[in-house]
């Protein structure tokens, strides 16, 4: 083999955004050995953000630049749908970051090694959703994973961060000796081969053996994707982990468990497709119901998002279930929004906390009249993942029911509807503490709440945060048809989703009722 | 002109928000009378001759969704939206005493509501209507939550969970209906829906669903539970939109979406939507006599009364159907009447008990002036000749007749039942004596009566000049009693000139 054709089969352009992640992260390293305190936490989680700015940008290049997606002999693919699952990693690390900045201040932990692990996290999430192949999968899986409880200890003076990490850590590991299991069973009935799609043509009957590792996978993608009843390290590694650790884990960790989910499930285990189908409409309803219906009883404002996570991961695997174009593309576009509103609620989560050290929802009473920004931010993002139109989250889910309905699983269309009922109604709790309380009412946080500054270290960032998902929340909904098309695209020039296309129920065929 | 309607409220919404907090009165006021003068303007340009849409408005959108911005008027809704236009003046300018805090955050609400109102009777898109119809849930609620009586938050609550649950139903109806007829697209545009022929049980399944939806908003019985408490713990501005206009989203979309999409089905079910309604009137009447508040006795006169357009609905003829769009605007003025004179009678007397209220017509001590009106709204709602009730009413029953006499008798007896508790009501509050050791009650200034006086004057108008109320709708109605499938066109014309016949002889009456 040449240099030349062992150049094509690498295809290293294709991993161009990872490798500036890994730059940054070798730099970001490199600078904080170098200079010393201060100086660097001033300087690193710039560097950082420029990094991932970078590495969108090389994102956005190979949406149109690349002209073959397959890397490293087969076992990278960067098609249209990891480009924006990447995309939307990347960005969920970048605004990460940008809420940070604060909160590390705050908490007088060091920046330098935060950071690094953060970006490996990215890292491992990135490569996650676009591995093809087995061992590059449980590799990128172990690199956001360890990264993750890492980052979920971070503050170790505080022991219910320890026990968060530990708790992530047991039930994570476990999680993943399974899914290794699973993989482990898929290797020997393919007769040796770890590339997915190699797999699925040299696996050519459906036994139990199949069906028990399909079971076995899933059973790791939901432990990602924090889907019931794999849901119960999520309240708690929540409540724990510092909050910006837990914006990614509920933003960027879950994309890279949806990137792998669809294409590990879909490529290896075609002629499962039924059954896994199956298994995911069931962990559909579980996750609408139990995230929904729990999380009205929350009054922390952190346990709360947990469980709407999981009822929000319930939503997009919705989309996932019907297994139909629209709906991969309502989940792709469902993922999007989700990106800003979630960030942006827990980037206002971070900054309420910032400022009165606290977390507990009826803490928030009153805030209108001391920090109106804020309210207006938080009320927007709680609303958006309500799904109020004219806001991102009602066009993300009323894409999701759209494609449920044309799907014809109106069944679970009209759960998911009702549960958005429940939903709203502990979204607007929150809004109607902000918002509808006397001034009398006003909580004891509230009354001593700070005189509004944007001075301090990390506010300006963090304020950034907040304004571009406010504003993203409040226009991408009115304003969706780049994003529609985006993900339409995503999905249509795709080639695993496409090649299962035979399979899947075509959009335009009437329901045998309506004749 | 319709996208004004539109955002002109919005625009102005948000410019208000930015202004200083003293100004944002003279703001709304401002926006709200530009709004009023384009609702004259748009009087003017409206065709009533013509039964489609007018001034239609279409704008690409989401196309992967079906939804389109397009935006029509017709004879359906002008009038419905020259209410609101109306409403949201009269309230934004003259009602809103009440509102001592926070007055900023009221008129963002109230115009971001008015705005939410009209775009959801101008949309011709049926995704459109649902975004409009789920628009105005989180503005409501806070009305309702943040201004008002002592179990406002409940009655918040309460009203969002209804309200969120109808606009699902009526999501579900529009979504099935949409992909039912998917060719190879699905279909939301509301004229492509109408040309539709669908097998009849999907119809009728399709229908019950919309007419849930709706029923919830409107409210009907049984689903109108949220009501009592929602307008009784609501402040008066907020009621009087409330009960005055959002409500009628819901009777408007029986009339636009279950009688114009489903002729079929609707001729099937309308004889049970019919009884329905009978019941309904009966049933409001006789729980508004129960009642010893003030308040509560209005809300529950407006279940009766909404329930008489479900009745026009379901008769569906050329007369009941220019007589339940009638209703829906003469209710909307009645109710705003009788809210706010209650209000103001609980401002100044400090109370809304009917054991506790007496004597308020006395000339000096009293209140005089409120109690005079209050006797004229009174007398409006239950349906006196002379006033804009009695024409709306007298309509339906003449039109519905012939096809449900027995709902119809009903309506008619609780016609007479509206009339006992509002004579319960009056007598209670305006005659007997005062209470001496209670009786300083502060005077109503001109002002404060000025709404209360401009609607009784266009009560009295609408009452007198019917043809102001009716000319609109009348070829829209005929349009849709065209559709309904016994009907041949021949009718429909001779009904036209009954119509004019039958106001005219009121007129001269």
């Amino acid at each position: 083999m040449d240099t030349a054709s062992l150049n094509a089969l690498l295809n290293s352009g294709a991993i161009l955004p990872e490798l500036i992640v890994i730059g940054t992260l070798v730099i970001v390293l490199i600078v904080d050995l170098i200079a010393s305190g201060r100086k660097s936490a001033n300087v690193l989680p710039y560097i950082a953000i420029a990094g991932l700015v970078a590495s969108t940008a090389a994102l956005v290049w190979q949406w149109t630049g690349l002209e073959n997606p397959i890397a490293f002999l087969g076992s990278f693919n960067s098609d249209k749908l990891s480009i924006v699952f990447r995309g939307i990693i990347a960005l969920s690390a970048l605004f990460t970051i940008l809420v940070s900045v604060r909160y590390l201040e705050q908490s007088g932990v060091v920046v330098g090694e935060y950071l690094v692990i953060l970006l490996s996290a990215t890292l491992g999430g990135m490569f996650l959703t676009g591995s093809d192949e087995m061992v590059m999968v449980f590799v990128a899986l172990e690199t956001l994973s360890i990264s993750s409880y890492l980052l979920s200890g971070y503050t170790k003076r505080d022991p219910r961060s320890n026990e968060a990490a530990l708790k992530y850590l047991l039930v994570g590991a476990a999680s993943s000796a399974i899914f290794l299991y699973g993989m482990s069973l898929l290797y020997g009935l393919s007769g040796g081969e770890t590339s997915l799609s190699a797999i699925a043509s040299k696996i050519t009957v459906s036994n139990t053996a199949l069906i028990i590792s399909m079971v076995f996978v899933i059973a790791g993608v939901s432990f990602k994707l924090s889907a019931v009843p794999f849901h119960q390290w999520t309240p708690d590694v929540y409540e724990g982990s510092p909050t910006p650790v837990v914006a990614f884990l509920s933003i960027g960790s879950k994309v890279a468990g949806f990137g792998l989910a669809l294409r590990f499930l879909i490529t290896a285990f075609p002629l499962a497709s039924q059954q896994w189908h199956y298994v995911f409409v069931v962990l559909t309803v579980l996750s609408m119901v139990l995230g929904n219906v729990v999380a009205i009883a929350q009054t922390s404002m952190k346990r709360m998002l947990a469980y709407s996570s999981i009822g929000q991961a319930g939503f997009v695997m919705l989309g996932m279930a019907i297994d139909s174009e629209a709906g991969y593309a309502s989940m792709v576009f469902y993922l999007i929004l989700y990106l800003f509103m979630n960030m942006g609620a827990f980037a206002c989560m971070i900054l309420f906390a910032s400022r009165t050290g606290t977390d507990q929802i009826s803490e928030y009473s009153g805030l209108y009249q001391k920090d109106p920004l804020l309210t207006l931010a938080l009320s927007v993002c709680l609303l958006s993942l309500g799904g109020i139109p004219p806001l991102a989250g009602f066009f993300g889910k009323l894409y999701i029911f759209w494609a449920g309905w044309q799907a014809q699983a109106y069944g679970l269309v009209l759960l998911a509807l009702v549960m958005s009922v429940v939903s709203l109604y502990y979204y607007i709790r929150v809004v109607k503490m902000m918002v509808v309380k006397e001034p009398q009412e006003m909580s004891a946080s509230v009354k001593n709440y700070p005189e509004i500054t944007w001075t301090q270290v990390g506010m300006k960032p963090l304020q950034a945060a907040i304004v571009f998902t406010l504003i993203f929340t409040a226009i991408a909904g009115i304003a969706s048809n780049p994003l529609f098309s985006l993900s339409n695209q995503a999905v249509k020039e795709t080639q695993f989703l496409q090649a299962k296309a035979p399979n899947a129920k075509s959009v335009a065929v009437l329901p045998t009722t309506a004749q | 002109m319709l996208s004004t309607l539109i955002w002109l409220p919005t625009i102005g919404a948000l410019a208000i928000a930015l202004l200083p907090k003293n100004q944002s009165k003279t703001g709304a006021a401002i926006v709200a009378s530009a709004i009023l003068v384009l609702n004259f303007l748009l009087l003017r340009q409206f065709d009533s001759t013509i039964p489609d849409f007018q001034l239609v408005e279409n704008l690409p959108w989401l196309d992967n969704l079906g939804l389109n911005y397009s935006l029509g008027i017709d004879g359906l809704s002008l009038p419905l939206v020259v209410l609101n236009g109306f409403l949201t003046w009269l309230v934004v300018c003259f009602c809103d005493r009440q509102i001592k805090d926070r007055s900023q955050l009221f008129y963002v609400l109230m115009l971001l509501i008015h705005a939410g109102v009209s775009g959801a009777i101008l949309s011709t898109n049926t995704l459109l209507f649902v975004l409009f119809y789920e628009l105005e849930l989180i503005p409501l609620y806070l009305v309702i939550a943040v201004w008002g009586g002592s179990q406002r938050s409940y009655a918040a609550t309460k009203f969002l969970i209804f309200t969120a649950i109808s606009g699902i139903l009526v999501l579900v109806g529009f979504l099935a209906l949409g992909w039912l007829s998917a060719s190879p697209t699905p279909i939301f545009d509301y004229s492509a829906l109408q040309s539709l022929s669908l097998p009849l049980n999907i119809q009728i399944v399709l229908l019950l669903v919309l007419l849930l939806g709706f029923g919830i908003k409107a409210p009907f019985v049984p689903f109108h539970t949220w009501l009592p408490d929602t307008y009784v713990e609501s402040t008066t501005p907020t009621v009087m939109i409330l009960g005055g206009i959002v409500a009628k989203l819901g009777t408007y979309g029986i009339f636009r979406f279950c009688v114009g999409l489903f002729p079929e089905a609707w001729t099937l079910i309308a004889p049970w939507v019919a009884l329905w309604a009978g019941l309904g009137v009966l049933y409001g009447a006789m729980t508004a006599i129960a009642q010893k508040d003030i308040k509560r006795m209005v809300a529950y006169s407006s279940i009766g009364h909404m329930s008489y357009i479900l009745l026009a609905a379901a008769a569906a003829t050329p007369l009941s159907l220019a007589g339940g769009i009638g209703q829906m605007v003469s209710h909307g003025l009645v109710l705003a009447l009788l809210f706010y004179l209650v209000g103001v009678i609980e401002e100044k007397v400090g109370t809304r008990d009917l054991d506790v209220l007496n004597g308020l017509l006395n000339p000096l001590r009293g209140l005089p002036t409120t109690s005079a009106l209050l006797i004229l709204g009174g007398m409006a709602s239950a349906g006196i000749p002379g006033l804009v009730g009695f024409i709306a009413e007298f309509l339906i029953f003449q039109g519905s007749y012939s096809k449900f006499p027995i709902p119809t008798i009903f309506s008619i007896i609780g016609t007479g039942l509206t009339a006992v508790y509002f004579v319960i009501l009056l007598n209670r509050t305006c005659f007997g004596k005062l209470d001496n050791a209670t009786a300083y009650y502060p005077k109503v200034s001109g002002l404060e009566q000025l709404p209360a006086v401009i609607l009784t004057g266009l009560i009295i108008f609408l009452g007198v000049q019917p043809v102001w109320l009716f000319r609109w709708s009348e070829a829209s109605a005929l349009q849709l009693v065209a559709r309904m499938p016994e009907a041949p066109i021949l009718v429909a014309e001779k009904a036209s000139t009954q119509i004019d016949n039958l106001i005219f002889s009121e007129k001269t009456k």
